[in-house]
């Protein structure tokens, strides 16, 4: 775990352009481009965790398909481990073989026609990986295990597993390549709390024993502190704020930032004084 | 809009007459194809006027049952099969859907999750609002009309009599549920039952939305039962929470209380798992495995194969719900089998 950047972002924009209509081609117009993500710039320490945090339609998920390679920028760079991600040379490289994702919803993620060995396998025997068929399996199930599943789970389809359990299937396939970069996009915002609980412990664990970098996308603060070293706070398109965890939760110094904390429900209100019902008499 | 400044407790009535909603030992079960599922089990509570009840509880307890059972909307071949429900008073779970229909909206007003369930892709705001006043209020139309850009300005809409002619679409997901609580009001309802009314909209359009219903409520001193997962919003807004695990009850008490020293394993354990804002644990607390399905609910107390503090009797007989100071609890080690 050195200090030295392992994701480097920097300038990322993103501009959508909207689909001219009928009407607008006959008028001889064009619809404004949409500038979804606007310079963005942030760097992430190998091993540690950067969150980017903000509210729908920020542009967290956008920069998180970019850094992914899913998307292709507008303008900008991204490079992991020195390795540009993006542009010519990135699908040789390998910068992309590094890194996995995670995503919200258990139940969309995994395909439903797979057995979970399947799901988990199939990076496995990817170009370039040369195991056997037992071998295969024998990985996938240590996998399991690691996760907190039973290697006899793999013989299952995702439909039998709890949400909880489908996003520590997510996780093992994150993991099984030996993927070192994972961005996680809402990893538990579809889970319950205490199912929630379980999973970021093991998120937790499993950087700590695998040296795990995480991107990781969130709208919710309070998860975002559990599980990150730096925040980037974002706000239609323009990271507002950057810096490590504990100073941006507890001594923001944006306006907004300010207010998106201060906005959050936290059941530690209740336990600090009896303020909910003057800030809702405030609110009026 | 967010500013924990001065405090100013809003008092309530001294709970003398019946309370607005009297639920008692309310079984509900669905009839599916593989046989009876029971998804309420004897749920008790009470809500006063001017109170906010928060339900809480994780996917699956019942919590939404319980509003649907209410309300007299149970779908999926469910049907209430034991205990009562009383409305200030008088029985409503025994009306048939003609008696139930001027109960609805009128006495009873409805807040979901999604606000485009509550509306009509088709029909204006206002053509919405007047038709529901007009249906419940004895109003001629100006009336009505004039009664709908009141609700809309109370409930923050700017420019309200212009947006009479606006469809849903129109308006963004916060507006949209702005709407939907002045369509709940509309009827000048004696209950609100609101149920997840926030769970779909941004953290900074969340507060504002759940500051605007409380506030409405406690002003028309409307009982509002407020279903949530979230404890964060029970915390901000209720008065009194009622904890729901498996169809069944497992605490109830004042807010702080239930908040600051839950009694039931199950809500300390639930309590222990939300990640806190103000500082970063060494590590959360989870409750080992998941909630039990409807078709294999554990005998005795439903909680027990999770339960840290599980002694003999647990697995056996279901405890029954007693006082700890402010707090009822259904847990045998409080003396729940008495």
């Amino acid at each position: 775990m050195t200090g030295a950047p392992f994701l480097a972002v920097s300038g990322l924009t993103k501009v959508f352009a909207p689909r001219r209509t009928l009407p607008m081609r006959l008028a001889g117009q064009r619809p404004p481009a949409l500038t979804a993500v606007d310079a963005v710039s942030f760097t992430i320490r190998r091993g540690t965790t950067y969150a980017l945090v903000g509210e729908s339609g920020s542009g967290k998920s956008t920069i998180a398909r970019m850094v992914a390679g899913l998307l292709a920028p507008t303008k900008g760079q991204i490079s992991l481990g020195g390795a540009p991600v993006t542009g010519a040379g990135a699908q040789e490289n390998g910068a992309r073989r590094r890194m996995q994702m995670v995503f919200q919803d258990p139940y969309s993620s995994l395909n439903p026609r797979w057995k979970v060995d399947d799901i988990i396998g199939e990076p496995l025997r990817g170009p370039g990986q040369r195991k056997g068929r037992a071998e295969t399996l024998e990985t996938v199930g240590q996998l399991l295990e690691r996760v907190g599943l039973h290697p006899a789970d793999g013989t299952r389809f995702p439909h039998e597993f709890s949400g909880g359990q489908r996003q520590r299937i997510a996780i093992a396939r994150a993991i099984a390549t030996r993927a070192d970069f994972i961005i996680c996009d809402e990893p538990t915002s579809a889970l319950d709390v205490s199912v929630q609980a379980q999973i970021l412990n093991l998120m937790r664990d499993l950087q700590d024993e695998l040296g795990l970098t995480y991107f990781f996308i969130s709208h919710n603060l309070a998860v975002v502190r559990y599980m990150a070293d730096d925040i980037g706070v974002l706000s239609r398109g323009r990271l507002v704020e950057d810096g490590p965890a504990a100073q941006i939760l507890d001594a923001p110094t944006h306006a907004y930032t300010q207010s998106l904390i201060a906005a959050v429900p936290t059941v530690e209100a209740v336990e600090e004084a009896d303020t909910h019902r003057a800030v809702e008499e405030a609110g009026r | 809009m967010i500013s924990p400044s001065d405090s100013a407790a809003a008092p309530f009535d001294s709970p003398a007459a019946p309370p607005v909603l009297g639920v008692r030992d309310l079984s509900v079960t669905f009839t599916t194809r593989r046989g009876a599922l029971t998804a309420l089990d004897r749920v008790s509570f009470e809500i006063a006027r001017g109170e906010v009840l928060g339900v809480v509880g994780e996917s699956g307890a019942g919590k939404s049952v319980t509003g649907a059972a209410v309300i007299g909307l149970l779908a999926g071949g469910g049907r209430v099969t034991g205990g009562e429900i009383r409305l200030s008073g008088s029985r409503i779970d025994n009306l048939n859907a003609r008696q139930m229909r001027p109960i609805r909206g009128r006495r009873i007003g409805m807040v979901f999750q999604d606000p485009s369930v509550s509306l009509d892709p088709l029909l204006t705001i206002g053509d919405q609002l007047i038709e529901t006043i007009r249906t419940h209020l004895n109003l001629d139309a100006a009336g009505a009309r004039r009664r709908a850009v009141a609700l809309l300005e109370e409930t923050g809409i700017p420019d309200a009599a212009g947006r009479l002619a606006s469809f849903p679409h129109e308006f963004s997901g916060g507006m949209r549920q702005r709407v939907v609580i002045a369509l709940a009001l509309a009827g000048e309802p004696e209950l609100i039952i609101a149920d997840e009314p926030t769970t779909a909209l941004d953290v900074s359009v969340q507060a504002q939305i759940l500051d605007l219903l409380s506030g409405l409520c406690r002003e028309r001193r409307t009982a509002l039962m407020l279903i949530t997962h979230d404890m964060g919003v029970i915390a901000r807004m209720a008065d009194r929470v009622a904890v729901m695990y498996a169809g069944r009850v497992v605490e109830t008490g004042p807010v702080d209380e239930v908040v600051r020293r839950p009694r039931h394993p199950y809500a300390k354990g639930l309590m222990a798992a939300i990640p806190p804002l103000s500082h970063r644990p060494e590590r959360l607390v989870s409750i080992p495995g998941a909630m039990p399905r409807l078709s294999a609910i554990p005998a005795g107390c439903a909680f027990h194969p999770r339960c840290a503090a599980a002694v003999a009797p647990c697995s056996v007989t279901r405890p029954a719900s007693v006082a700890d100071g402010a707090v009822r609890v259904a847990c045998h080690l409080y003396g729940g089998a008495s």
